[in-house]
């Protein structure tokens, strides 16, 4: 299906527009009839009153700058290291024999309850919540990068070859691009990988960011502060993303599904 | 003073399968191209022309026997390859596909746009220099993959079936344009094909292979004056002769093999 009608495409705008604003309003009544407990839900004005003190007190800003730091070089550090690695043991054989079942074997075990081991090693700093965010993001990109290396078209890379590239050029000229989908597709799932890498990372022992900003404020019952931050990170998300789009439209101009 | 191009001497190949047993596919075959040679392999479905192919571009070794290009064995000097599937680069657009030839070779911008130009002109692409190749049409692919393989002048080409699947019209416009092409530039080129319209039109010899495993059954010199034109060059006394012989032949071969359809798509 496509919604290429601009006509359809702002009617479904409105609609998910009123069926945002109808979701508020019934969760704003049921608090006001204390159908369910704002104790624990708080509710939407409250919310928004506290995200307008959060903002103008110039918190957010604080938090949200260590957050997405901390979010945004894990992306990075863990996209670099997954092409690299990725790249290397998709393409070379004895490599890949080497270090392929140990990097699986890792895998297997869940990375964010050894977040507490990280914050020893690293600190209650920025570099703790770096490591474990780069380590998600990390395994996404690596797994699909070396399955994009794996699925290149061999009868490019030959005709390629026929033509005279050497070693390098093959590499620069046909298997990164053809991977360059691949790749992108790891970051898709990296992104919310860095965030959830990023704010368990502060759950676990931090001084500042939003993740520990939810957890101080949960001990504290300051449940509108907590929504506060989760309205952030979702707004957090949707800029990666949006981010993420761009570059593809960008990147993939040559796939008939992207225009 | 006619050169040797491209050598094969007693190749033989047999493929693995995945059972351990082995496929043999080419039996003692022996074959001498000229430089300058238009040289059309036919045979029936499945007997092992495009292994050949392959075994000639050095894109896979053969199991005994040798191949020397220009007189030299192992890995050839630069070749052109035109495959059975479409193997232009996607992210690149027309000019790109048919520029990365010269651009492995580091040519100047300047003059890769000159040779660029020339070529997407000649085949009538113009216009869609910066079209990519899923905005192009099965024929217009076709041309771009021959444009790009002349673009950085290589002095043989392998054809492996280049015009399969095209319309009558598209195919004739093509096979007129590799007519000119090899006016032109005067290539080695060795082609493969079902359509015996083609390889008559286009060779100046054509070598007929048996069912699986190959082996070489006949071969047919075509001396039909060049240059020539696909639509004269068919109502020919001469052509006709020669296609009912090779038609003959090749009938017998494919009835043999037992199986596989003969193309004759005209
Ligand atoms: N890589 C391979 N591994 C195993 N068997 C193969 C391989 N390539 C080809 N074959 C087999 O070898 C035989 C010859 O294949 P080949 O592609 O050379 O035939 P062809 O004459 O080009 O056929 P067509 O006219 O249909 O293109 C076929 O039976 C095919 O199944
Ligand atoms: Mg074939």
């Amino acid at each position: 299906m496509k919604t290429d009608d601009p006509s359809i495409k702002a009617r479904s705008k409105t609609l998910m527009t009123a069926m945002i604003l109808s979701g508020l309003g019934l969760w704003e009544i049921l608090a006001e009839f204390k159908i369910i407990n704002p104790f624990y839900s708080s509710r939407p004005s409250v919310i928004f009153l506290d995200f307008y003190r959060f903002l103008m007190s110039g918190e957010l800003a604080q938090h949200l700058w260590i957050t997405l730091q901390e979010a945004l070089a894990g992306l990075f550090l863990g996209t670099v290291a997954g092409v690299i690695i990725g790249a290397v043991l998709g393409r070379v054989r004895w490599v890949a024999d080497i270090f392929g079942p140990i990097i699986t074997a890792l895998y297997g075990i869940p990375k964010l309850a050894l977040a507490p081991i990280f914050i020893l090693w690293f600190g209650l700093g920025m570099e703790s919540k770096i490591f474990i965010s780069a380590l998600l993001v990390f395994y996404l990109v690596f797994f699909s990068t070396f399955e994009g290396i794996r699925s290149v078209n061999s009868d490019m890379v030959s005709a390629i070859r026929l033509m005279g590239a050497g070693r390098f050029q093959i590499y620069q000229r046909v298997i990164l691009p053809s991977c360059v989908p691949w790749i992108l597709t790891g970051i898709r799932g990296g992104i919310g990988a860095s965030l959830l890498g990023a704010i368990v990372g502060e759950y676990m022992g931090a001084g500042a960011g939003l993740g520990w900003m939810v957890q101080y404020a949960t001990t504290t019952y300051q449940i509108e502060r907590v929504m506060s931050c989760l309205l952030v990170l979702l707004f957090m998300g949707l800029a990666f993303n949006k981010g993420l789009s761009f570059c593809e439209g960008r990147l993939l101009k040559w796939r008939p599904d992207h225009r | 003073m006619q050169k040797e191009s491209i050598s094969v001497k007693d190749v033989s190949k047999t493929h693995a399968l995945k059972n351990n047993a082995g496929l043999n596919v080419l039996s003692h075959i022996s074959l001498s191209v000229q430089d300058q040679e238009f040289l059309t392999l036919v045979g029936p479905s499945g007997c092992g022309k495009s292994t050949l192919l392959s075994l000639m571009a050095g894109l896979s070794a053969a199991d005994s026997g040798e191949i020397r290009i220009h007189g030299r064995e192992g890995r050839a000097p630069v070749l052109g390859y035109i495959s059975q599937i479409d193997t232009l680069l996607p992210w690149l657009t027309v000019r790109g596909n048919v520029e990365i030839g010269l651009e492995l070779r580091r040519v100047s911008d300047r003059e890769k746009k000159s040779v660029s130009d020339r070529l997407i002109h000649q085949v009538g692409l113009g216009g869609f220099e910066n079209s990519y190749p899923f905005e192009l049409s099965g024929g217009m692919k076709k041309r771009a993959a021959v444009i790009r393989t002349l673009a950085y002048d290589p002095d043989i080409i392998f054809m492996d079936e280049p015009f399969v699947g095209l319309d009558v019209q598209t195919r004739d416009e093509l096979e007129e344009d590799i007519l000119k092409i090899w006016q032109d530039h005067r290539k080695t080129i060795v082609l493969v094909t079902h359509d015996l319209t083609e390889a008559i039109t286009l060779s100046d010899r054509v070598v007929l292979l048996t069912a699986r495993p190959a082996a070489i059954k006949s071969e047919y010199a075509v001396s039909l004056p060049r240059p020539r034109s696909v639509a004269e060059t068919r109502f020919s006394e001469e052509f006709i002769t020669l296609h009912r012989q090779i038609w003959q032949d090749l009938s017998a071969e494919v009835t043999r093999a037992g199986k596989g359809i003969l193309h004759e798509n005209r």
